[in-house]
């Protein structure tokens, strides 16, 4: 035994001696990010530290706020959060800041009416915000909806059904069923109006005996756009590669086109979020003497641009 | 009379009616809802990352795993994700006691896998390191579906994790994550039900 795990050890070292490295790297990029990044994660320290707070009257002076930037153009500019900047006035009696985004964590500050907020960056539903004082924090984007940009009410296009009617790209994947065998697939879509779009779908199905891998291209039409679950069906091409497995003899791969048709729906559940099943019927154009026929049937979920 | 009154009402109704639907329409302009221009806001919902850890790929022993996973934030509390991971098993114990025929080739014994997941910010919060710093972190709960590649064939494979993220700044995360990816596999003679554990620690950014 001891003979059979020398050799073995050695290849073993290697393995450990490239986790170590691996960790160590790991941990070389912790220790740069937290001596890089303290002095913002200390500005949102004291500002989480600081009860709240209710900006100064009106009256007070203004400090010298949202100083023009976007001069500064730097290597990590992509990153950066100042390029052209947009300014708003708060229209409702005050705004909540928040130290994250996301409903839970704490509110840390309050702007008043009348102040102007400059908006950074959005994630999700959350926008950050910088204040006259200069303090960063998270706002809801239905609050932030409340402030006015020169005297006009303003709307962020977060997802919505609206926009959903509206939709240009979506994608997403499923899980489902090919004759048996487990499919996976994965799709991208473009409406060019909002009945019709275009889609490619790269599905594999995971069987028994054999995989595949269907590579499709097909129109989709849905009649009605303005319905929350809303039926389409489609019809397309494409082909299938065949590969059985490899525990198998005397077998070979196949490649074949397909002729396909599809019904289904798309379900829109929320913000840029939607359920989409589907079924589809393949027609596989075989050199032998019959064509064959499959079955698919798919559940996933999707996103829309 | 009384026809005379309801004649004079409805004539009233009918001249006041223009003049309503006219103070309406000089009012709107008022309440106007304008879109933002999304380019002048930079929205972070997208983020990609790499990640390293180890897999413990079942009879085959543990092994170094490496990959890159992006995901798609749709709400504060849920997100799409998708995820590559790379491995190369080892050999079973058998393989090593017996010395005999090796189960597999060296190309078999190459492990990938994709998978696409649903994730749910469970534990969304706030972590503090001593009194001076504070860091935004979510512990997270993912399910999902994908393929591996192992032992010269595709398998499909489901995946559940957990994971830890814990944001740097705005834009840059840290995390680390367990996951449960399971396949059936025949190559050990029958067809088994394996879970693969894998524990791994990976740097992502929003953009």
């Amino acid at each position: 035994m001891g003979s059979i795990t020398t050799p073995l050890s050695t290849e073993q070292e290697i393995k450990a001696g490239m986790e170590k490295l691996a960790l160590l790297a790991a941990c070389l990029i912790i220790l740069m990010l937290l001596t890089v990044c303290p002095a913002r994660a200390a500005d949102s320290m004291a500002a989480s530290a600081l009860s709240v707070e209710a900006t100064p009257p009106p009256d007070s002076p203004e400090p010298a706020e949202e100083a023009p930037t976007g001069d500064e153009s730097g290597w990590f500019d992509w990153f950066s959060e100042d390029e052209r900047e947009l300014a708003l006035e708060i229209a409702e009696p005050y705004i909540e800041l928040r130290t994250g985004p996301g409903r839970g964590f704490p509110i840390f500050h309050v702007v008043e009416r009348g102040r102007q907020v400059v908006v950074l960056k959005r994630r999700t539903d959350w926008v950050k915000v910088k204040t006259p004082r200069q303090k960063e924090g998270w706002v809801h984007a239905d609050d932030i909806e409340k402030t006015l940009e020169q005297g006009q009410r303003v709307v962020f296009n977060r997802g919505s059904f609206d926009n959903f009617q509206q939709r240009r790209w979506e994608g997403g994947f499923s899980g489902g069923d090919l004759e048996g065998a487990n499919l996976l697939s994965a799709y991208i879509g473009y409406a060019f109006t909002e009945n019709l779009s275009i889609e490619f779908t790269a599905n594999q199905a995971l069987g028994d005996v054999s995989d595949s891998t269907l590579l499709d291209i097909g129109l989709v039409h849905q009649a009605f756009p303005d319905w929350r679950v809303s039926p389409f069906f489609g019809v397309g091409a494409g082909l299938i590669s065949t590969d059985p497995h490899s525990s198998l003899v005397e077998t070979e791969d196949r490649d074949d086109e397909t002729l396909h048709a599809a019904v289904g729906a798309r379900i829109y559940l929320a913000r840029r979020f939607m359920l989409r099943a589907e079924y589809r019927h393949y027609m596989v154009l075989t050199d032998r003497d019959e064509n064959e026929e499959l079955e698919a049937w798919k559940l996933g979920v999707s996103v829309y641009f | 009379m009384e026809t005379g009154c309801k004649r004079l009402l409805l004539i009233a109704a009918l001249a006041a009616f223009p003049a309503f639907a006219q103070a309406d329409e000089t009012f709107e302009p008022k309440v106007e809802r304008r879109e933002i221009d999304e380019a002048l806001i930079d929205d972070e919902d997208f983020q990609v990352g790499a990640y390293a850890g180890v897999i413990s790929i079942e009879d085959f022993g543990s092994e170094f795993l490496w990959g890159v996973k992006g995901a798609y934030h749709v709400t504060e509390d849920f997100f799409i994700e998708a995820n590559y991971g790379s491995s190369e098993a080892g050999e079973t114990s058998f393989e090593r006691l017996s010395g005999g025929a090796p189960l597999l080739t060296d190309s078999e014994r190459d492990y990938s896998f994709y998978m696409a997941s649903v994730g749910w910010n469970a534990l969304p919060g706030e972590a503090f390191v001593w009194d001076k710093y504070s860091f935004n972190s979510a512990f997270y709960l993912l399910a999902g579906v994908g393929s591996t590649d192992f032992a010269g064939d595709d398998n499909f494979t489901m995946g559940f994790g957990a994971g830890y993220r814990l944001l740097v700044n705005d834009w840059l995360a840290l995390d680390i994550s367990g996951h449960d990816y399971i396949f059936d596999l025949d190559v050990t003679g029958e067809d088994k039900t394996t879970h693969n554990l894998a524990l791994t620690a990976g740097v992502s950014v929003f953009f």
